[in-house]
C-alpha cells in the first residue's frame, strides 16, 4: 500500500496562464505555486510520488520532491494511504444563499436626509438582506448617522458598514456611542483623513479606519489590488458561477434611485415609489449576477479570478461587457501589476 | 407551525436556520428563553382542570405574542435556557447561603421551562428535552459499545488507587468531564473545562487518598478527529486534523487561532454510519453531533453524542449547508 500526498480540500489550486496559486480559503490565504506543480496536483491527483516520479522518466525527481515537501510543510497536503483517499471528498463548491439580495449599498443624498429609513430597513428584510454598506462622500452630523443607524437597529442585518468624511471637529469618543448602540456596526471608514491608521474602540473588535484617500462619489470605487483578494470559502464558491460583486447586490444612489451598484447608468426606479422587492425580482436586474470572471476576457486567464472582487462599471471597454476592470493593473500574461 | 426555542445572543447558526425557514416557505415562531426572564416580558402557564394555555407578549421579543393556541406542530429544542435573574440574588447577599439559593433558583427557572414544555406534548420535538435530560455520557457510551462501536477505554472513580491501576495499563489517559463542561468568567476573565491528560507528575501530587467523583479515558493515538453531524438518518462527517499542533493535540477546542486546525469533509465507512443510525435510533435523538476518533492503526473510536451540539462548525467548513436541511426538516414536519 503507498503513501500518496494529498491536498486538504480546503486548498484548492487556480491555474492562471503563466502560473498557478493554491488557495487555502480556510486559513484565508493563498500561494504561489509553478504550473507544473498545478498539472502534477490535477492530471496526477491521488499517484503516488513514486508514479509521478516515474511519469516524468525520472528526470526530475529532485524537484518533484521539492514540491512536495513544500505543500507539506506549508500544511497545504498530508499524507493519506491509498485506501483512505476516497474518505476525503471534495469540496462541494456550489454557492447557495437563503435570501434574495444578500447585500446593499446606500449612498446618502447630500441635500436632505429624508429618505426613509424605517421602511428600507423593512424593505431589506423582506429580501433577506443581511449586509449593509451606508457611505457619505460629505461631511454629516454624527447625530445624523445614528439616527440613520437606529432605523436599521431591529433589522434582519448582521453586518453594516460605514464610510464617512473625516471630520476633525469628531475624537474617537464621539464615534464610540456608534459602535455602542449598534451592535452590527464593525466597520467604521473615514475618508479625506489626514493620516492612515487603523485602530479598535476600547475593549472591542470593532474597527475604525482612517484613511488619507479622498472618496468623492461613487466614482471612486471598482479598484482592484491584491489587498481586496478574499480567498475564503464564501467568495471562492460564489465565484463559480456569480459575479463577486454584483451578484444579489442592491444599491440605492445618493439620487434615491435603485441600481445594481450606484456607480452605474442603469436605475429600476426611485426609492420613493418603487419597491427594492419588485426590482430584485425582476429578470432584467438580476442578469449580471451570473457574469462571472470566466467569462471576463483576460480575468479568465488569471489566477486570481475566484479570489478577486470585480467590477462591471469602470470597464477597459465601455462597449463590452466582458470586458476586463479597468481599474486593475495585473497582466495574467505576464504575472506582473503595472504599479 | 414551527416553534423555536432558542436564546437571545450571539445564535448565528438560528438566525440562518430562520431564513432558510423564511426562503423555502415556512412559518416559525421563535422564543428566546432571556425573554422569559425579562420582566417586561410577562408570561403565564396554565395547567387546570379547565383549561391548559400557555401565553407570553412583550416588547422587544420579536413576535407578537404566543399562546399555546398556536398550532404548534415541530418545536425545535435549541440552546433553550431560562437565566435565573441575578437581581433576585442580591436580596440574599453573597457567601454560602447565597451560593445554595443561587443552586436552587436555577434549578427553579429550568422547572418553568418544563412548564413550557407542558404546553407542547403532542408535537414533534427536534429533540425533546425530556429525552435529552435521560442521556448521559456514561450511559450512552455504555450503548454505542453494546451496539458494535469501539470505546476508549473508561473509569469513573474517586481514588488513586483504581487511577493507578488504570495508567498503568493504558500508559497514558485523559480526564474530562463526565457531564457537559462549562464556560466561565470571573473577574473578566474566561474559564472553559477541556480535556486534560493526567501523568504520574499529576498524581503524585495528589494529598490525599480520595478525590472528587471523576472521569478518565485511555489517550487515543489518533490520526485526527471526526465531529459527525446526524439529521435524520443523514450522517455529516468531518475530519479534524488537530495532531501536528501541540495545543490542539488533546482537546481541538483550544483553537489556534493563527494556524487553525484543518477541517475538511470526511466520508465514514457504510459500516460505521450504519452503527450511528441504529445508535441514534435507540438514543431515540433525530439529530445531534457526534465525536469520534481514527486511531493511526486505523479503527474509529466513538466518543460522545452532543444533542445540542453546534452544527455550524461543521456546516461552514465543509460546504454542508446542514441550516438547510435543518430548516426543511423543520418544514416537512410541520404538520
Ligand atoms: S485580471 Fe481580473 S481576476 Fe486578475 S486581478 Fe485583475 S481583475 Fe482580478
Amino acid at each position: 500500500m503507498e503513501d500518496i500526498v494529498k491536498l486538504f480540500a480546503c486548498c484548492i489550486p487556480v491555474k492562471g496562464h503563466i502560473r498557478s496559486i493554491i488557495c487555502d480559503i480556510q486559513r484565508m490565504k493563498y500561494d504561489f505555486i509553478p504550473n507544473t506543480l498545478y498539472e502534477i496536483l490535477i492530471i496526477h491527483e491521488n499517484k503516488s510520488l513514486a508514479y509521478i516520479k516515474e511519469y516524468y522518466g525520472n528526470e526530475h525527481d529532485e524537484t518533484i520532491e521539492q514540491y512536495f515537501a513544500f505543500l507539506l510543510e506549508s500544511e497545504y497536503a498530508f499524507i493519506c494511504q491509498e485506501k483512505d483517499i476516497t474518505r476525503f471528498p471534495k469540496l462541494d463548491l456550489s454557492w447557495q444563499s437563503p435570501s434574495l439580495i444578500t447585500n446593499s449599498i446606500i449612498d446618502l443624498p447630500e441635500e436632505q436626509l429624508n429618505l426613509d429609513f424605517h421602511g428600507i430597513s423593512k424593505q431589506l428584510d423582506e429580501l433577506g438582506c443581511n449586509a449593509l454598506q451606508i457611505r457619505c462622500y460629505k461631511d454629516i452630523k454624527l447625530e445624523n448617522v445614528a439616527e440613520i443607524l437606529k432605523a436599521f437597529s431591529r433589522s434582519r442585518l448582521r453586518h453594516i458598514d460605514v464610510l464617512l468624511k473625516f471630520n476633525s471637529g469628531y475624537t474617537s469618543d464621539d464615534y464610540e456611542p456608534l459602535f455602542a448602540d449598534n451592535p452590527r456596526l464593525f466597520f467604521l471608514t473615514l475618508h479625506s483623513a489626514n493620516e492612515n491608521t487603523i485602530f479598535s474602540p476600547q475593549g472591542t473588535t470593532l474597527c475604525i479606519h482612517l484613511t488619507t484617500k479622498k472618496i468623492s462619489s461613487a466614482a471612486d470605487c471598482g479598484c482592484i489590488n491584491p489587498s481586496y483578494f478574499s480567498p475564503n470559502i464564501a467568495t471562492f464558491t460564489e465565484a463559480q458561477n456569480h459575479n463577486t460583486c454584483l451578484n444579489r447586490k442592491i444599491s440605492i444612489d445618493s439620487s434615491g434611485n435603485i441600481k445594481n451598484c450606484p456607480s452605474m447608468n442603469e436605475n429600476y426606479g426611485n426609492i420613493r415609489n418603487t419597491t427594492l422587492k419588485s426590482v430584485a425580482e425582476s429578470k432584467k436586474f438580476k442578469e449580471l449576477w451570473n457574469l462571472n470572471k470566466d467569462k471576463v476576457s483576460v480575468c479568465q486567464d488569471c489566477e486570481f479570478r475566484y479570489i478577486c472582487t470585480d467590477c462591471r462599471v469602470f470597464k477597459t471597454d465601455d462597449t463590452d461587457i466582458y470586458s476586463k476592470p479597468a481599474k486593475c493593473s495585473y497582466d495574467p500574461y505576464t504575472a506582473t501589476w503595472a504599479d | 407551525m414551527i416553534l423555536i426555542l432558542s436564546r437571545g445572543k450571539s445564535e448565528t447558526t438560528t438566525e440562518i436556520v430562520i431564513d432558510w425557514i423564511m426562503r423555502l416557505g415556512g412559518n416559525y415562531i421563535r422564543v428566546n428563553g432571556d425573554d422569559i426572564s425579562e420582566k417586561d416580558n410577562p408570561y403565564g402557564i396554565n395547567i387546570s382542570n379547565e383549561f391548559s394555555k400557555f401565553n407570553i407578549s412583550g416588547e422587544g421579543i420579536d413576535y407578537d405574542s404566543l399562546t399555546s393556541d398556536n398550532k404548534i406542530n415541530v418545536v425545535w429544542y435549541r440552546k433553550w435556557i431560562i437565566p435565573y435573574g441575578a437581581e433576585y440574588l442580591k436580596l440574599i447577599g453573597d457567601g454560602d447561603l447565597a451560593a445554595k439559593v443561587q443552586f436552587h433558583l436555577s434549578g427553579e427557572a429550568n422547572g418553568a421551562s418544563y412548564g413550557l414544555y407542558s404546553q407542547f406534548l403532542n408535537a414533534k420535538w427536534l429533540d425533546n428535552p425530556l429525552i435529552i435530560r435521560s442521556l448521559q455520557k456514561p450511559i450512552i457510551l455504555k450503548i454505542a459499545n453494546e451496539l458494535g462501536l469501539n470505546v476508549p477505554a473508561t473509569l469513573i472513580t474517586n481514588n488513586i488507587k483504581e487511577l493507578k491501576g488504570f495508567l498503568k495499563l493504558h500508559s497514558r489517559i485523559v480526564t474530562k468531564c463526565i457531564t457537559d463542561g462549562i464556560f466561565l468568567t470571573v473577574n473578566g476573565i474566561d474559564y472553559g473545562m477541556y480535556t486534560k491528560e493526567i501523568t504520574w507528575l499529576e498524581i503524585g501530587e495528589l494529598k490525599t487518598e480520595y478525590f472528587y467523583p471523576s472521569l478518565f479515558q485511555e489517550l487515543l493515538d489518533k490520526m485526527y478527529e471526526l465531529r459527525i453531524f446526524y439529521l435524520n438518518g443523514k450522517v455529516y462527517s468531518m475530519a479534524i486534523f488537530s495532531q501536528n499542533d501541540p495545543q490542539t493535540a488533546i482537546d481541538f477546542r483550544k483553537y489556534n487561532l493563527r494556524n487553525p486546525n484543518r477541517y475538511v469533509p470526511y466520508k465514514l465507512p457504510e459500516e460505521i454510519e450504519q452503527k450511528l443510525r441504529l445508535l441514534m435510533k435507540k438514543l431515540d435523538l433525530k439529530c445531534g453531533s457526534i465525536d469520534i476518533v481514527r486511531k493511526k492503526d486505523g479503527a474509529y473510536y466513538f466518543l460522545e453524542v452532543n444533542p445540542l451540539g453546534q452544527f455550524g462548525m461543521v456546516s461552514g467548513p465543509c460546504n454542508y449547508y446542514l441550516e438547510k436541511e435543518v430548516a426543511k426538516y423543520l418544514i416537512k414536519n410541520d404538520k
